[in-house]
């Protein structure tokens, strides 16, 4: 019964997952153009609420002692929960008339030339999704995410063993590092999809964060280049050659993301870094705090505060230096990439 | 506060001399501060080079390592400088603003400025690489996973607890959960060993020497560590096919099984 209730939810978990991104392409859809989150807004948002969710399942495991079968049905209920609360905002912003897209409004359409520079985009990032799918090339040093999810997994505990021996801890491990969610997400999502956690660490999620990273480059690319759709795909085109360039030297963004793409110090750098410098650029300042929540979720920042933070207040010293508060509303989304 | 400043000024050498994007960064940000007039996002400019100033002087890079926690390495403070975004903006205005606005005699004379800064750019640091000492590489993880299948097969779901060379021991937990280990990975993974927090008594440290030392070289008795790993709970033992045949002798002797060839290693089962 209670193994039939545990799948339900599993179940209810991926539903959720659709549901939500349906509810994301529906705002998307609806909302006037100069306010319109893009596709690849969504994207990063979409991996900041998995990571909240993920979160909240992780710290029960942690705290409450529930086992990581029960994480997964909390892990089903948060997301639910975060679906229906969306569709019901959805709703009632709907019902008011906030977001109705005007008739006929619609996005300008490639020229035949420009549409070269998306192709060749997506064969870079193909390139790389590849790369990475080959699973030959994975950087395992200093790290022990996979031995962790398959403790997890093996015990149904939330840290009950140490990963390195599958035995006992002998000294234990602190709580600044216990509170980190990423384990308990790839675990919760092995579960689900019956994945292997060696093939979901060392090349789903890699996939996974490397289309986030482009997500969140293509709202940078918004940023920098407001409304001018050739210099935000070739700033795309230029970032995919930087990755390559940087996956020969540790520590680089291309290093992690091509070859520790499950890591969180890639995801915060990859993923969250820009993003903050994005919403810095485009004022959109509502979901800042998101990303700096979601890297005190995944990366060990100890004492400080984490590197979003550090971001975020560097820019708005910056922009107020500068005194120029201007180009919010010119920058946000002046086309989408 | 003397160790870390040496530490910020040591980091900045040894970051350069990993790859040449530092170098194309500060090259990118000369060309924006040249262009300074031309560019909208000034905002973006500012924050890039005055955070790159920060991590290159070693009291600023202190600074910030201090703010991200001694834990981190130095080359963890660039993660505050949006390098890959910083060096696609200047490619990408060069290549859409100023390349299309020069003249065919200016053309030349950039096509050459160009080619003198990508090979000043060959001289900057080294072009990186990747150190995979500690995991092993594809095939040897690929070698391990085959015999740890095959002891699987052996044992037919009995619960293994495994001591055997660190190619092997490598990927145990990775590959399987249910396999116990007498220690992991973080005994010869520095980074690990700072992560995982956990300690191994002195007696594990000199099975492992004892395991990874060439035959003949073992610093402490094989009966030493066989006696060990019998108290720890171990049931699988592999040894490396070229130990000393007195050990292999004295692992039946004392185990009270015969030695089976598994691959290029002893293989003894309990």
């Amino acid at each position: 019964m209670e193994n039939s209730f545990a799948r339900t939810c599993e179940q209810s978990g991926i539903i959720s997952w659709l549901l939500l991104l349906v509810w994301t392409l529906d705002i998307w859809y609806n909302m006037p153009m100069e306010r319109q989150d893009s596709i690849a807004d969504i994207i990063v948002l979409f991996i900041i609420l998995i990571t909240g969710a993920a979160e909240a399942a992780h710290l029960a495991g942690v705290f409450l002692h529930r086992p990581v079968s029960g994480c997964t049905v909390l892990f089903g209920i948060f997301t639910v929960s975060a679906a229906a609360l969306l569709f019901i905002l959805t709703a009632v912003r709907r019902h008011r008339g906030f977001c109705r897209r005007e008739a006929g409004e619609g996005r300008a359409r490639f020229s035949r030339k420009e549409m070269l520079l998306p192709v060749l985009f997506g064969l870079l990032a193909v390139s790389q999704i590849i790369y990475i799918l080959c699973g030959k090339n994975a950087y395992l040093q200093g790290d022990m995410t996979v031995e962790t999810v398959q403790s997890f997994l093996e015990t149904d505990t939330v840290y009950g063993v140490n990963p390195m021996t599958g035995r006992a801890y002998e000294g234990g491990i602190p709580t600044r590092i216990e509170i980190l969610c990423l384990p308990t997400l790839y675990a919760v999502l092995s579960r689900i999809f019956h994945i292997r956690p060696e093939r979901l660490i060392l090349q789903g999620i890699p996939v996974m964060v490397l289309i986030g990273c482009y997500g969140a480059y293509a709202c940078l690319a918004k940023g920098l280049f407001p409304g001018n759709r050739r210099k935000q795909f070739c700033f795309l085109i230029v970032t995919a050659f930087l990755i390559w360039i940087g996956s020969g030297s540790f520590g680089a963004d291309g290093f992690g993301l091509l070859l520790s793409g499950w890591r969180g110090v890639t995801i915060r750098n990859g993923i969250l870094v820009p993003y903050a410098v994005s919403l810095c650029l485009r004022k959109k300042f509502i979901y800042l705090p998101l990303c700096i929540l979601a890297e005190l979720c995944i990366v060990w920042t100890l004492y400080g505060m984490g590197v979003c933070l550090a971001v975020v207040l560097g820019m708005m010293l910056v922009s107020l230096f500068t005194g120029k508060g201007r180009a919010g509303k010119e920058a946000a989304d002046g086309g989408t990439p | 506060m003397a160790e870390l400043l040496r530490n910020a000024w040591q980091g900045w050498l040894s970051y350069t001399n990993a790859g040449k994007l530092p170098a194309a960064l500060l090259v990118s940000l000369l060309f924006l501060w040249i262009y300074y007039k031309r560019i909208r996002q000034k905002e973006f400019l500012i924050y890039t080079t005055a955070v790159t100033v920060c991590a290159v002087f070693p009291v600023t890079a202190a600074v910030l390592m201090l703010y991200q926690t001694r834990f981190y390495d130095y080359k963890w403070i660039w993660s505050i400088v949006p390098m890959t975004a910083a060096v696609g903006f200047a490619v990408t205005l060069f290549v859409t603003e100023f390349l299309q606005e020069l003249t065919a005699g200016d053309r030349k004379r950039q096509a050459v400025t160009g080619l003198l800064l990508a090979a000043a750019l060959l001289f900057c640091g080294g072009i990186g690489g990747r150190d995979r000492e500690s995991y092993g590489c594809y095939e040897e993880r690929q070698q391990a996973e085959e015999m740890l299948a095959e002891l699987q097969e052996r044992l037919q779901g009995e619960k293994i607890c495994l001591w055997a060379p660190r190619e092997i021991l490598n990927c145990a937990r990775a590959y399987d959960g249910g396999i116990e280990l007498l220690y992991g990975r973080d005994m010869w993974d520095g980074d690990l060993r700072a992560l995982s927090y956990d300690n191994y008594p002195g007696g594990l440290e000199d099975m492992f020497r004892w395991m990874e030392a060439l035959p003949g070289e073992e610093a402490v008795p094989d009966l030493y560590c066989l006696e060990a790993a019998e108290s720890a709970g171990v049931n699988c033992i592999l040894l490396p096919e070229d130990k000393l045949p007195e050990t292999i002798a004295c692992f039946e002797r004392v185990l009270g099984v015969q030695a089976e060839k598994a691959g290029n290693y002893y293989l003894f089962i309990r």
